[in-house]
């Protein structure tokens, strides 16, 4: 493994003593890396191409990405057909679709550049990490990481990062036979030592587009400790991270329970609007998937709940069904 | 292994050894096994360019031996007698690389820069067969079966019998929320997919995949929903 010695050592320091002892010397490699590569992803200013294969059907997306002080902005838009559109910045998320008039508005998490890598995602009981070897990606060197899951409940990933920069340069979802469901690689890449930021904003008029959808505009209503929803039992590994309740631009009439379930890697976001059955849309009930992403629809009688992540659709539905109403 | 190595590899194969020493370079070669596999390879590209029979015992080489053979070859120089007594097919001009490798000698007659560029063309070729076969009139994408066209991905062209794919415009495709019961695209699409931004920036995937999961937000095709 041939990390840049600097971003090695700040990556050493920022995960600091949380690994397991009975980690081995390959695996802490591995996990390092994956650590690397998270905060690369941030820290740096990039801007590149790179295919996303999906459903048997593969985009080529650009992606311009820029931090400092300030925090993230990134900006990343689809090279073939209609040009959609995601701006991002510490603010806001801006998704527009030229086409349709459509633009989605959001708020986003504040991001800071160089906060520490997750200690979970390098100490998970459910997955082994292994460095699987050398690769090239886009003429550019790079070390090959497994995420393998220890059962099916969960997708395994393989990660190419960038020997240089710890950049991820192409990456897989993979099923339970290590078939990739999903996948992003990057055809070229340029790191970047600044970026005008005049290049993050939007070509379109967004107050002219023809719809608006401020779904950011609730969000100060947001109870952040809230216990709506409990689960009976979750798939093994998968615990409650997060609940909150807030509106949102899917259900304009109340506000929405947010509950994050996750094992440290995968994350399942479960959804409960609160409306009566009678009201529900029989096309939300059901499992639905677009490439690794799962999705399925439950209806309660007070409620509809909705599991959206990335996981097997077994799981999503499991954990679908495991929500319950407290009140 | 070094350009240098392959250099000498090639210059063997081709019998251009007149300023090497070739108990020196078979030592080399022995004693690596990257250089035996590359003396493998291009012994096996060779013999099935040359239609000649090709060693088993390597996983490939029957796929690039058949797919040769079977690839049609397309000339236009008039040959002066039919190579059959029955050859009045349409296609006269097509003929097997393996009956052509024959009549135009055995003799390997490319250099060492030749000889590569040939075994990559070789490799190629059977990769892109063993794609279009592999991928069959029944086995349409996913994407494909719940979008607006059923026309299969890979089709027959008359008269030449072979399976070319089908081109089809970028905008006429999509990626979307399909049902896992019938592989339909469902009517919440919109809904699914604020659900999914809501979900990629509120959850912990963002956090150390960085902004990469929007681009299934930014690949999600609005047009092609319009359609149906």
């Amino acid at each position: 493994m041939r990390l840049n010695a600097k971003l090695r050592g700040l990556i050493l320091t920022a995960v600091g003593f949380s690994l397991p002892l009975s980690v081995s010397a390959d695996e802490m490699d591995a996990q390092t890396l994956l650590s690397t590569m998270s905060m690369s992803m941030r820290s740096l200013n990039y801007e590149g191409t790179f295919v996303h294969i999906k459903n048997g059907h593969a985009d080529l997306l650009h992606v311009l990405h820029a931090s400092d002080e300030n925090g993230q902005s990134e900006r990343m838009r689809s090279l073939n057909g209609e040009a959609r559109e995601v701006i991002r910045n510490n603010q806001i998320v801006t998704c527009i679709w030229p086409g349709s008039g459509d633009v989605i508005v959001n708020k986003s998490k504040s991001l800071s550049p160089l906060r520490p890598a997750k200690a979970a995602l390098v100490s998970s009981a459910h997955y082994s990490v292994t460095h699987r070897g050398d690769d090239r990606v886009a003429g550019i060197k790079t070390d090959v990481v497994d995420v393998k899951p220890v059962d099916n409940l969960r997708y395994g990933y393989r990660f190419w990062v960038d020997q240089s920069t710890g950049m991820m340069l192409r990456s897989m979802v993979l099923d339970v036979n290590e078939q990739p469901v999903e996948e992003l690689m990057f055809t070229a890449i340029e790191y970047l030592n600044s970026v005008d930021p005049e290049r993050f904003k939007p070509d379109v008029d967004i107050d002219r587009s023809q719809q608006v959808q401020a779904a950011s505009n609730g969000q100060d209503s947001i109870k952040a400790v809230v216990d709506k929803v409990r689960f009976q039992s979750l798939p093994a590994g998968f615990e409650e991270r997060s609940e909150s309740l807030r509106m949102m631009a899917v259900r304009e009439d109340g506000p929405v329970s947010h509950v994050v379930v996750s094992d440290g890697i995968s994350t399942i976001s479960v959804y409960v609007e609160y409306v009566a059955r009678a009201k529900h849309d029989p096309s939300a009930l059901g499992s639905t998937s677009m490439g690794a992403l799962n999705a399925f629809g439950l209806s309660l009688p007070k409620a509809l709940v909705t599991a959206v992540g990335e996981a097997p659709r077994e799981t999503v539905e499991v954990i679908a069904r495991a929500a319950r109403l407290t009140q | 292994m070094s350009d240098k190595n392959r250099e000498v590899l090639s210059r063997l194969m081709d019998g251009e050894w007149d300023d090497l020493d070739p108990s020196r370079c078979v030592a080399d070669a022995c004693a690596s096994k990257e250089q035996q596999a590359v003396w493998a390879r291009y012994h096996l590209a060779r013999d099935a360019m040359r239609g000649d029979s090709v060693n088993e015992t390597f996983s490939i080489a029957s796929a690039v031996s058949a797919a040769i053979a079977d690839e049609p070859t397309y000339t236009n120089v008039t040959e002066m007698a039919p190579r059959e007594a029955n050859s009045t097919s349409p296609v006269a001009n097509t003929h097997s690389s393996k009956s052509a490798g024959k009549v135009s000698g055995s003799r390997w007659g490319l250099g060492a820069a030749g000889f590569g560029i040939a075994a990559s063309a070789a490799l190629a070729t059977v990769v892109g067969l063993d794609y279009f076969r592999s991928q069959g009139i029944n086995s349409v994408p996913q994407a494909l079966v719940a979008g607006t066209s059923t026309t299969p991905a890979v089709q027959n062209l008359p008269g030449i019998g072979f399976q070319q794919p089908r081109v089809d415009l970028v905008s006429n495709r999509g990626s979307y929320w399909i049902s896992s019961q019938d592989g339909q695209r469902v009517g919440a699409e919109t809904r699914l997919n604020q659900l999914l931004g809501d979900h990629i920036e509120h959850s912990p995937v963002g956090d150390w995949n960085g902004m990469l999961p929007y681009s299934r937000l930014v690949g999600y095709d609005a047009t092609v929903g319009a359609d149906q």
